[in-house]
């Protein structure tokens, strides 16, 4: 329930943002974002330093026309809080969302496991992302921030966040959708170490009617299982120390030099499925299995817009063949399987 | 034959189902439980009719022409069916119906098959965060005790 006025509470957090800013300084960087710019402006060297890591392989010049702008801070730097919130607790809905129903203008969601909120102005085209503590923030926010907002800001488009990895050739890629735990890290991971290109190892953004994968972040996060499986990007750990649940995250740009990619045509959309055999085979399904695979997990991550994203990734699983990618034990020989797999579909 | 459903009419819950058919499927989406579904054969011919209001007559007839399985199967189908897609929160009853409900499980298993009805749960963690119950004097949530790790672990 909204108790109080949400335009004036935004144009409050603007000035707590400039109060951050004359705090800490601002550092204004660019990152190609899909087919346009996104702007970061931080609160605070350390926490721009952080995010940068994230999109640094997507880096450009800092007068690029930005399309959309992101104002960044967090409390405990800074010491400058978020105005008091203009609604009730009621407000807080499923999904982190937060119920804006008196607007069409915002969007906001509250990360709860990261006490962090991502709020969107779709008429000024901007967003602001605020957190408690930058430095207490889990990996999942270093390894993908600021879905939410890129999903409110595309909303109208053909672009959409999709949660999938993306590896490919000279031929063109694929995506891998699925559940965590399918086995899509074990599939990109591999990819890499047979020399493909990477785009992603968990969300990509999709131009589900030009059917292409847009990077968006060069993280990587590894369970301890996988860890083992791919020992030589443990050295590229940043967080060592981490919460039992946590997964250990790696970024592309250090770990996996120049096969990191701003994106690739989507050539095919690929479900995992670990078999426990030797061999990875690779055959047809239908359209509506990848539909299965990657609609019901983005749309449960991202809050608001479920039709249109089960219709964008429809649009997109209609476009180009899916195929059920069996992963065996010989993981050498996974990449492989892409390799021919697309040099015959490119 | 009609589980006491009567001349009651159903139809597809608005704003927490999504889906969308490609090919011979519809890909269902409760967005409020994050299960999700696969209708296809006489189970897809059945969410299309649902789009408009539809007795357990009428869906009946939708099963009858859809399936080799003949009538009388289709009898003993549909009010199953629509019991089944109630309690899935996909469908709802135009006014309350006072009966128990049936269950697909209950239904001659190769009946049950030919319907072709599949339900998906992996995802259902997701979306079973605890709701927020506290917040700080500002407005903003206090720190949960549980959640987070379900949080993590589904990300």
């Amino acid at each position: 329930m909204i108790i109080g006025d949400v335009a004036a509470f935004v144009d409050e957090s603007r000035v707590a943002f400039a109060d951050a800013c004359a705090q800490l300084g601002r550092v204004d960087r660019r990152y190609r974002l899909g087919p346009t710019v996104l702007r970061l402006n931080t609160a605070g060297q350390s926490f721009a330093d952080s995010l940068d890591t994230t999109f640094a392989h997507l880096r450009v010049a800092d007068d690029a026309e930005p399309g959309l702008t992101i104002s960044v801070w967090d409390r405990a730097t800074s010491g400058v809080a978020m105005p008091r919130a203009p609604w009730t607790p009621e407000a807080y809905q499923g999904k982190n969302e937060i119920e804006l129903s008196v607007t069409d203008r915002y969007a906001a969601s509250y990360e709860i496991g990261a006490h962090s909120l991502s709020l969107f102005d779709r008429d000024q085209r901007s967003a602001m992302f605020w957190t408690r503590d930058a430095t207490a923030l889990p990996s999942w926010e270093f390894s993908s921030p600021f879905r939410s907002i890129f999903h409110w800001y595309f909303g109208d488009t053909s672009l959409q966040p999709i949660h999938a990895g993306a590896v490919g050739t000279e031929d063109g890629g694929i995506l891998i959708g699925g559940r965590s735990g399918i086995g899509k890290t074990t599939t990109t991971i591999s990819c890499v170490r047979g020399g493909l290109r990477y785009a992603s190892d968990d969300y990509i953004l999709a131009d589900t009617a030009a059917a292409h994968a847009y990077s968006l972040f060069n993280s990587a996060r590894f369970t301890d299982d996988s860890l083992v499986r791919f020992p030589e990007f443990a050295a590229s750990v940043v967080n060592p120390t981490r919460g039992p649940d946590d997964k250990a995250l790696v970024y592309g740009h250090h770990a996996f030099g120049d096969q990191v990619v701003a994106g690739l045509p989507i050539r095919g959309i690929a479900v995992p499925r670990v078999t426990g055999l030797s061999a990875t085979t690779i055959a047809a399904i239908s359209p509506a299995v990848a539909v299965r695979a990657l609609a019901p997990t983005t749309i449960a991550h991202l809050p608001g817009g479920g039709p249109s994203t089960l219709a964008k990734i429809t649009q997109l699983c209609r476009s180009v063949p899916c195929i059920e990618l069996a992963v065996g034990t010989d993981l050498a020989a996974l990449p492989v399987a892409i390799s021919d797999w697309l040099a015959s579909n490119g | 034959m009609d589980g006491g459903l009567g001349s009651v009419a159903f139809v597809i819950v608005d704003g927490q189902v999504v889906h969308d058919v490609i090919d011979d499927e519809v890909v269902v989406v409760h967005l409020g439980t994050g299960n999700y579904y696969s209708l296809r054969g006489p189970a897809l011919a059945v969410w299309l009719r649902l789009a408009q209001p539809a007795t357990v007559a009428e869906t009946a007839d939708v099963i009858a022409a859809s399936w080799a399985l003949g009538s009388n199967s289709a009898l003993l189908a549909a009010p199953a069916l629509l019991s089944y897609l109630v309690g899935e929160g996909l469908i709802l009853a135009e006014r309350p119906v006072d009966s128990d409900p049936l269950a697909l499980e209950s239904l001659d298993p190769d009946i049950a098959a030919a319907l072709m009805v599949e339900k998906f749960t992996d995802v259902q963690e997701l979306l079973t965060i605890d709701p927020v119950h506290d917040v700080d004097d500002r407005g903003w949530p206090s720190t949960p005790t549980v959640g987070i790790e379900s949080v993590e672990r589904a990300l």
